[in-house]
């Protein structure tokens, strides 16, 4: 894992090279959903500006709407109103197999939970990000053992993964996250499952790959883990209540 | 990417063996019962057709008619008046050798009773009366001797013709030719031994059509009523003209004889009698087959809505690295497919097994072939498809955000 901790690590994965920047923009968007006949309000017009290779923390009380925002954000979720923007593309209109199209190219995933398939082997889950990309086995076999080991993980390739520790399985999932050299990481709460070492090795991966040039936006609960990040929104009742760093 | 899909389904199959199993087991017992069936419907019309046809496509069969309009048994793909009374006369059959396009017409009486040889005796399946006309017309062919002449029909000791079932039940290796078998205290020369007609076995039984004796007129000759027939069978020069034929003997014989008296046949009548029975095993066997394969298809569609609701957090997470909702949908057809394939080879492999089993043990002779087994495999497909699709869009239409929220894997 000390491998991992250095910044200067300059490997093919690790170091992205982007020739449009992933930049992402939230306009008064808000989210609403019915439960029980009563309408909840998890996003009340936000306003977020994220540019290409910022790291930017997301913080708030459980039920502040960072989540929602998050969703969003990596279009596993649409906004009731407002508009998002991906670069200059608006998102809203966009049909859903568009939305997987961009998913693909453009976002890698990180989960409190990991995410991992306990029927798939650690390779297998990390080949599932490229299976829907035009690689063959072969290749993206090699690309995955690649990052395996560059994440310390050689070793669990066959591996299921509730053989793995929290922080071998984040990184497992960091791993399906970046085999398709996204633009864009969105990480929700990666650190939560984690003892601190851990947890601090995952977030200082994240620092590495903003510094390369990825875009971060993280949501965690956690001060300690947020100061890695260049900027942290606060939020609160699902609106932006505060901005905390360089406000680009 | 279509072997990337082959081994996603190939993974969730392998990933929940006893579902697997169930599910095969299910779809396999349909295509088995279908395949089945269908291969011993079709060996009981192939038997069917080759007994009927044994009496030739280019022969009309003239019939007393029975008292009481019974069908008889089918004696050498004859099929008998039965019960009948035998009212048919030479005059009868004057008349129907009097039609153009009659080339021969022969008269038959079924008897019955023993024949011995010495202290040897057998109860022939086909003992008749006829004329010399008979092998031409049925196209006996010999394996010893000769058919009696038409000279010979007024010997005063009858000459007869045995088939070679009665052959070796009278005299084994022995050859028959010149020596006497008595019937009803009379005795008959053997002049010949007719060639098989369509046995099945050389062993005496009831279905033994060359356990046969054919004799002469004289055999049945009475001093009321002269000779009297129960069937008289006539050979058409050309087929094409057979219906216009039958149409006008029953013309010419209803002119001094009552329509109710005689029935006037050909083969293609006697095809449709069992083709109906036929049309009524395949109706049944078609919706045995329906029923059976829809069971088999719920069975799988169970099984595969309860594999999307295991697998939704699966869903959501190939829909977060960029799947389709079409390349889900195609996923889960895949792995539906692959299961109904695997339950058609189980199922055709069960049907031929037990196609070979029941060829050894049983009279019937099922048939199986090549179109047999693509078609329980093509409705294994069909059966995939039509059952796979439901559970397959409830996969594909899962929302991505949902279907990470739920705790199922």
């Amino acid at each position: 894992m000390g491998e991992l901790n250095s910044t200067n690590q300059t490997t093919s994965v690790l170091s992205p090279v982007f020739s449009q920047p992933g930049a992402l923009r939230l306009e008064l968007v808000s989210r609403s959903f019915t439960v029980s006949d009563n309408l909840v309000e998890a996003l009340k017009g936000v306003n977020l500006s994220i540019s290409s290779g910022e790291f930017v923390a997301i913080m708030g009380y459980s039920g502040s709407g960072k989540s929602t925002t998050l969703n969003i954000l990596g279009l596993l979720d649409r906004p009731t109103a407002g508009a998002y923007f991906i670069g200059d593309i608006l998102t809203n209109d966009l049909s859903q197999s568009e939305r997987a199209r961009l998913r693909k190219d453009k976002f890698g995933f990180i989960f409190q939970n990991f995410n991992l398939l306990d029927r798939y082997t650690v390779l297998q889950n990390i080949e599932l990000a490229m299976v829907y990309q035009r690689v063959s086995g072969a290749a993206s076999r090699r690309l995955a053992l690649d990052l395996l080991s560059q994440l310390g993980l050689s070793g669990k390739a066959n591996a299921r993964p509730h053989q793995l520790s929290g922080g071998q399985a984040q990184r497992v999932a960091i791993a399906r996250a970046l085999i398709n050299n996204p633009p864009i990481i969105l990480a929700d709460e990666p650190t939560g499952n984690l003892d601190e070492t851990a947890a601090h090795e995952v977030v200082g991966l994240l620092k590495t790959l903003s510094a390369r040039g990825t875009t971060v936006v993280m949501v965690t609960h956690s001060p300690e883990i947020a100061q890695y990040a260049s900027r942290t929104v606060f939020m609160k009742s699902g609106s932006v209540v505060g901005i905390k760093g360089s406000d680009v | 990417m279509f072997k990337k899909y082959i081994h996603a389904a190939w993974l969730g199959v392998k990933s929940a063996r006893l579902r697997t199993v169930i599910a095969v087991l299910g779809i396999s017992m349909g295509i088995f019962l279908v395949i089945s069936l269908l291969a011993v419907g079709r060996g009981v019309d192939t038997q069917i057709k080759e007994q009927v046809a044994t009496i030739g496509s280019d022969v009309i069969s003239i019939s007393s008619t029975s008292s009481d309009q019974d069908q008889g048994p089918n004696i050498g793909g004859v099929i008998t008046s039965g019960i009948s009374v035998p009212t048919l006369t030479s005059d009868d059959l004057s008349t129907i050798s009097r039609e153009p396009s009659v080339s021969a017409a022969t008269p038959l009486r079924y008897l019955g009773g023993d024949v011995n040889f010495g202290n040897r005796k057998t109860t022939p399946t086909f003992l008749a009366s006829t004329d010399y006309k008979y092998p031409f017309v049925r196209d006996i062919k010999m394996l010893q001797g000769r058919f009696f002449t038409k000279k010979e029909q007024s010997d005063t000791t009858p000459k007869v013709v045995i088939g070679t079932a009665t052959k070796v039940a009278l005299f084994g290796e022995e050859d028959p030719l010149g020596k006497s078998i008595s019937y009803n205290g009379r005795d008959l020369v053997v002049v010949g031994v007719a060639d098989k007609i369509g046995s099945t076995s050389d062993e005496i039984g009831a279905n033994n059509l060359d356990n046969s004796v054919y004799g002469p007129p004289s055999l049945v000759e009475n001093a009321d009523q002269g000779v009297v027939y129960s069937m008289i069978l006539a050979k058409i020069a050309s087929v094409s003209s057979i219906s216009t034929t039958k149409q006008s003997i029953e013309t010419n014989l209803a002119k001094y004889r009552s329509p109710a008296s005689f029935n006037v046949r050909t083969e293609a009548d006697r095809i449709n009698t069992s083709q109906t029975i036929l049309d009524m095993i395949s109706a049944f066997i078609a919706i045995i087959a329906v029923i059976s394969l829809f069971i088999s298809g719920v069975g799988i569609m169970n099984v595969m809505v309860v594999a999307v609701t295991d697998r939704t957090r699966e869903i959501g997470v190939r829909k977060t690295v960029g799947a389709t909702s079409r390349n889900i949908f195609v996923q889960f057809l895949i792995e539906t497919l692959m299961l109904t394939l695997m339950g058609g080879l189980l199922g055709v492999g069960l049907a031929v097994t037990a196609v070979f089993v029941i060829q050894k043990i049983s009279p019937v002779t099922p048939e199986i072939s090549g179109d047999l087994v693509g078609l329980g495999l093509g409705l294994s497909v069909v059966v995939g498809l039509i059952f796979g699709v439901g559970p397959a869009l409830g996969a594909a239409n899962k929302e991505p955000i949902e279907a990470l929220q739920t705790d199922r894997s």
